[in-house]
């Protein structure tokens, strides 16, 4: 059987607390079933032969300089992209073979199968959901595709308590999609759903 | 250029930390690089590589070995920017809360009708031609929303219950003010409408007027079928959003 192998449009060194707590090293995975219009990551939609292949083996190697860092501040692995939970298979084999103290962090939007979301459930240490927005209208206008994997997905983690309680979820302002009160809708109806930690920001675009 | 020597900063005294704890001789040396820093350089690498290997050392030589854990609390306060954008790197806008701002400050409190019990974070909306203000129920219930222009339309919106609208006028918060000064002050106050009146010189209206508005909600009958379970008024409906209410919220069971 061959080894997975992923291709990342960039490892990101040195990240404090920014995702994930502690010490982190941000992973780009290409690929994601998104096209949202203000994308700050669209290298990630590249078919990616300019890209190198990765081994789970040769990305510890090159990410265990931190390892200290990861160790001592509780820090570790940021996987973002594009979307990560399409490579749930090498996460997983990741986390097999990492050294152990590394946190396992996971920036995701979740429109994925719940399989994806089951794969790594069980040792992501922090999640960091993108939700864009719950309105189902707004959703498609801004990123292409439907969300009701997304509230499938959600409705999971929520009816699992040890899981939920590690979940944070963004809701970003979206110039020209929502508005402050379409963020506050999306933090009601989360609330209500059980989850507790919210990050509302604008996204910023030039 | 400032960020990067913060975090050689941070990077280099979490070392410090590492090698004090571990009785490894290293000394710390101000950082002379002048040019762009993106936080470390072959010097900084150097020095981590050499504390992994004196670690390994210390275990080889069954000796204790502490880093886990070592620097959680000095990251924090020594974080190198307010949270920012994940691939700009700039700082972001976190998105104001402008709903406690205004001349009229409306508050209350939600509850399920029949029972009293408090609805959480209930969709609390206030809007009228060219503004809206949005606030969610606290742990208790209770809101309070902000206005700069009376009438407005209040609606209260909860999943499972039909929705509440009242509207608030100018004329009612003064009939409410002067029915409570000057016929019964001790009286129930059945709609807390209090006016921040920047010439008063005393608070007399927001304290004597602390008691918040009851707003009832009542469920929603035509939402409920047999195999739906309603949680503190709360309706699951099969394949809808409203079923999104999590298995532990589940109080009550209703059956038509």
């Amino acid at each position: 059987m061959s080894p997975i192998s992923a291709k990342f449009f960039g490892v990101n060194r040195h990240r404090m607390a920014i995702d994930g707590k502690g010490v982190t090293t941000l992973v780009g995975f290409l690929g994601c079933p998104l096209r949202c219009k203000y994308c700050i990551n669209s290298q990630c939609y590249s078919p990616g032969n300019r890209f190198p292949d990765y081994s789970v083996d040769k990305l510890i190697d090159e990410i265990s300089i931190d390892n200290l860092y990861f160790l001592a501040t509780g820090g570790g692995v940021t996987f973002g992209g594009g979307e990560p939970l399409l490579q749930s298979g090498f996460i997983r084999e990741f986390r097999d073979k990492c050294p152990e103290g590394w946190n396992i962090c996971i920036e995701t939007s979740l429109n994925v199968s719940q399989k994806n979301v089951e794969d790594v459930a069980e040792f992501i240490s922090e999640w960091i959901i993108d939700i864009k927005d719950i309105n189902p209208e707004i959703y498609e206008r801004y990123t292409g595709k439907d969300n009701s994997q997304v509230i499938s997905n959600l409705r999971w983690i929520a009816s699992h308590h040890d899981i939920r309680e590690r979940v944070t979820i963004r809701l970003p302002q979206i110039h020209d999609f929502n508005t402050p009160e379409d963020i506050l809708h999306s933090e009601s109806l989360l609330r209500q759903m059980g989850f507790t930690k919210f990050d509302k920001f604008k996204y910023k675009f030039t | 250029m400032a960020r990067g020597k913060n975090t050689c900063r941070i990077l280099k005294e979490i070392r410090r930390q590492i090698a004090e704890a571990n009785d490894i001789e290293y000394v710390v040396e101000e950082c002379k690089y002048k040019g762009d820093c993106l936080g470390t350089c072959p010097k900084c690498e150097a020095e981590v590589q050499y504390l992994e290997s004196q670690l390994h050392k210390r275990q080889l030589l069954g000796k204790a070995v502490v880093v886990a854990g070592l620097s959680l609390g000095f990251l924090t306060a020594n974080a190198t920017a307010p949270a920012v954008d994940l691939a700009n790197d700039e700082p972001r806008d976190n998105v104001p809360d402008k709903t406690q701002e205004g001349k009229y400050k409306i508050s209350g409190q939600v509850i399920e009708e029949g029972t009293g019990e408090p609805i959480i974070y209930g969709l609390v909306r206030l809007e009228r031609d060219g503004f809206k203000a949005t606030t969610v129920s606290d742990l208790d219930g209770k809101f309070t929303i902000a206005t700069d222009v009376l009438p407005a339309k209040l609606t209260v919106e909860f999943i499972g219950f039909l929705n509440y609208e009242i509207i608030v006028t100018e004329q009612s918060y003064k009939d409410i003010i002067s029915t409570v000064l000057q016929e019964d002050p001790d009286a129930e106050l059945m709609a807390g409408i209090i006016q921040k009146d920047s010439t008063s010189s005393t608070p007399l209206l927001q304290e004597s007027l602390n008691l918040p508005m009851k707003i009832e909600l009542k469920i929603d009958e035509n939402a409920i079928q047999d195999e739906d379970v309603v949680v503190g008024g709360v309706c699951a409906k099969k394949n809808s959003i409203k079923r999104l209410i999590p298995r532990f919220l589940r109080k009550k069971r209703y059956k038509k």
